[in-house]
């Protein structure tokens, strides 16, 4: 691996403490990396070192959002060089709080990794009807539809989330993942979903392995001009 | 009010970590529509038209007067229920006789503490959506409510006057800083950004914010508050909401000085928080806390904590209101106190709770089969 991708990955891995990510990447850009190149084994690279610090609690909640906001940052950055040549989008989510809540910290944190790491992310916010997701299902046709719930009283909602998705003849494409503090993943199974995340960092993991098993054809490439937005 | 024995030496004794005659029980709060049906129940229609409905018991005060009424009723149903303590008053709802709500469209309204509350109708509750401290300007500008305000003041102590002479702790809730903070700046997220991007705001926010939590301490004591109750929630399922470090320099100075508060005049601090804590869970039973509520079932273990900790705190919980006690039947809610019971209240130092708190969504005849099982299968003599 190149020693500047490296360094980029290093640097956001260690929240930026030298203060010399954007340079890092500056410098990337000019000896002529791709943006893919750059996306995928610096920063994104970068992110999924914070992933791991997180899920090993070296990190916490407050360094994976500072961590999300650098790697906005860096994207913003990158966008120039975009132009010509869009980023790789690894699937499609739509995302939402169900019916009945109104809680929406951990399904933002949950979209900001995810947009950062290359998803086309959908949101369709909180309190958000069963039919509103299937019409959205229907004309995204996403790879993975996101339910969050952090109230237990609003889990019946979520079942009957995936039932209108299931009756309405789009279940075959989708995976299901559900997310929020309400969530256990006895239930995600129990009620016909693929799978429930205890937080943002294992949801993301979840939708990468299910873009890996996708992968190489089961991966969409752009066919949007600008590249994905990075939070 | 009903006839109550022993209700005061049993808490207390249960915080010297020794056992009483049984495991006392209390919680953090009833929310509106529990207060409703217990009042119904063991009152008839009458009593429990007294309770107006209002979201006061949440947090979103609508007056002086009917956030008193509120309170009362909630309190009148603690009683009714046999907790051996009471969540008497809460600081966020706290307000002077001149406040009303500033709605701000689609039903939403501000605070007195500045934050945007939601009420929902669906949810039987009152939700925090937003804050309105955005910068600089916005906090020289912001005013939190004052502890010692003549009409907060006499609020408190018209709360906590009919409890006061009987066989009962009168518990004050509290904050020591962050909940409130994060809440007044709009979100967990962006209060947790600040401390590494903007650190200086965020030490000014919580600065201003810490200082008026530490006057309703001092309040709710002079008003003859038994027991503090800090309440704010430093951890989700995954752990802490920032790393040890940032919580000793940020927010522990802030509990410390409740606790010191608490230690000057006599009265035990006992803290809540939900979530996962254990990465700094030796800071937080080293500052000073007689006690530590709820021990989350999921995100922690209450034996383990109890091996660890059970000769130096007492633990409150940590029957499960996520799944027990809104869909669980009897039967459930009664095996999961005695889970609590059999894990944590050997040898004394254990009060049986909720998980959180007795919402809006548990079903009534749980709280009472909870309260049965308690009677029954927490004797220690």
């Amino acid at each position: 691996l190149p020693d500047i991708l490296d360094d980029i990955a290093a640097a956001i891995g260690n929240l930026d403490s030298q203060g010399d990510a954007k340079k890092l990447l500056t410098i990337a850009v000019s000896q002529g990396f791709s943006p893919t190149q750059i996306a995928e084994k610096g920063v994104r690279q970068g992110l999924r070192i914070v992933g791991e610090k997180y899920e090993a609690n070296e990190y916490f909640l407050s360094e994976l959002l500072y961590a999300g906001s650098l790697v906005s940052d860096l994207f913003e950055l990158l966008k120039p060089s975009m132009k010509n040549s869009p980023l790789e989008r690894k699937g499609v989510i739509v995302l939402g709080t169900v019916k009945g809540d109104i809680h929406d910290i951990g399904k933002n944190i949950f979209k900001m990794l995810a947009e950062s790491a290359g998803f086309e992310v959908h949101d369709l916010g909180v309190d958000v009807e069963s039919a509103t997701f299937v019409d959205k299902v229907k004309k995204s046709n996403p790879d993975v539809l996101g339910l969050s719930a952090l109230l237990t009283t609003t889990l019946v909602e979520v079942k009957n989330t995936v039932i209108a998705v299931g009756i309405s003849g789009v279940r075959n494409k989708p995976k299901i993942l559900l997310g929020g503090n309400a969530v256990k993943k006895d239930f995600a199974s129990e009620i016909g979903a693929d799978a429930g995340a205890l937080d943002a960092v294992e949801g993301l993991d979840i939708c990468s392995k299910w873009a890996q098993k996708r992968a190489p054809c089961g991966i969409v490439q752009s066919d949007r001009s600008q590249p994905p937005k990075a939070s | 009010l009903g006839t109550r024995t022993n209700c005061r030496e049993r808490f207390l004794t249960a915080l010297d970590l020794r056992e009483p005659d049984c495991v006392p029980v209390t919680d953090l709060g009833l929310d509106a529509p529990i207060v409703e049906a217990v009042l119904r129940k063991e009152t008839g229609l009458g009593q429990a038209e007294q309770f107006t409905r209002a979201s006061s018991i949440t947090g979103a005060g609508e007056s002086w007067k009917s956030t008193i009424d509120n309170r009362a009723a909630m309190i009148k149903a603690c009683m009714k229920l046999g907790f051996d303590a009471i969540p008497a008053m809460v600081d966020y709802s706290a307000v002077t006789k001149a406040y009303r709500p500033r709605f701000v469209g689609n039903g939403r309204y501000i605070d007195q503490w500045g934050r945007i509350m939601q009420p929902s109708v669906e949810a039987k509750t009152t939700y925090f959506v937003g804050g309105t401290i955005q910068t600089l300007e916005d906090l020289d500008k912001y005013e939190p409510p004052d502890a010692f305000h003549p009409d907060i003041f006499e609020m408190i102590r018209t709360v906590f006057k009919p409890i006061k002479t009987q066989d009962v702790v009168v518990m004050g809730l509290c904050h020591s800083g962050w909940h409130m903070a994060f809440q007044v700046r709009g979100g967990i997220d962006k209060m947790a950004l600040d401390l590494h991007i903007n650190p200086v705001f965020a030490r000014k926010v919580l600065d201003k914010i810490s200082k008026s939590c530490q006057g309703f301490a001092e309040a709710f004591i002079e008003a003859g508050a038994d027991v503090l109750f800090v309440t704010d929630d430093y951890a989700d399922n995954h752990g802490p909401f920032m790393s040890p470090k940032l919580f000793r320099e940020y927010e522990l100075p802030n509990l410390m000085k409740i606790i010191e508060i608490g230690r000057k005049h006599g009265v035990p601090v006992l803290k809540h928080t939900d979530g996962n804590v254990y990465p700094i869970l030796d800071d937080i039973v080293n500052s000073g806390i007689r006690g530590l509520h709820p021990i989350e079932p999921d995100a922690m273990d209450l034996g383990d904590v109890k091996a660890r900790y059970g000769n130096k705190i007492c633990l409150l919980g940590n029957v499960d209101c996520r799944y027990v006690l809104p869909f669980g039947n009897e039967q459930d809610v009664r095996r999961d106190v005695r889970r609590c019971i059999d894990t944590a209240a050997k040898g004394g130092g254990f009060v049986l709770t909720s998980s959180n708190s007795i919402h809006a969504n548990v079903i009534p005849e749980n709280v009472y089969a909870m309260m049965d099982e308690a009677r029954r299968y927490g004797k220690y003599r």
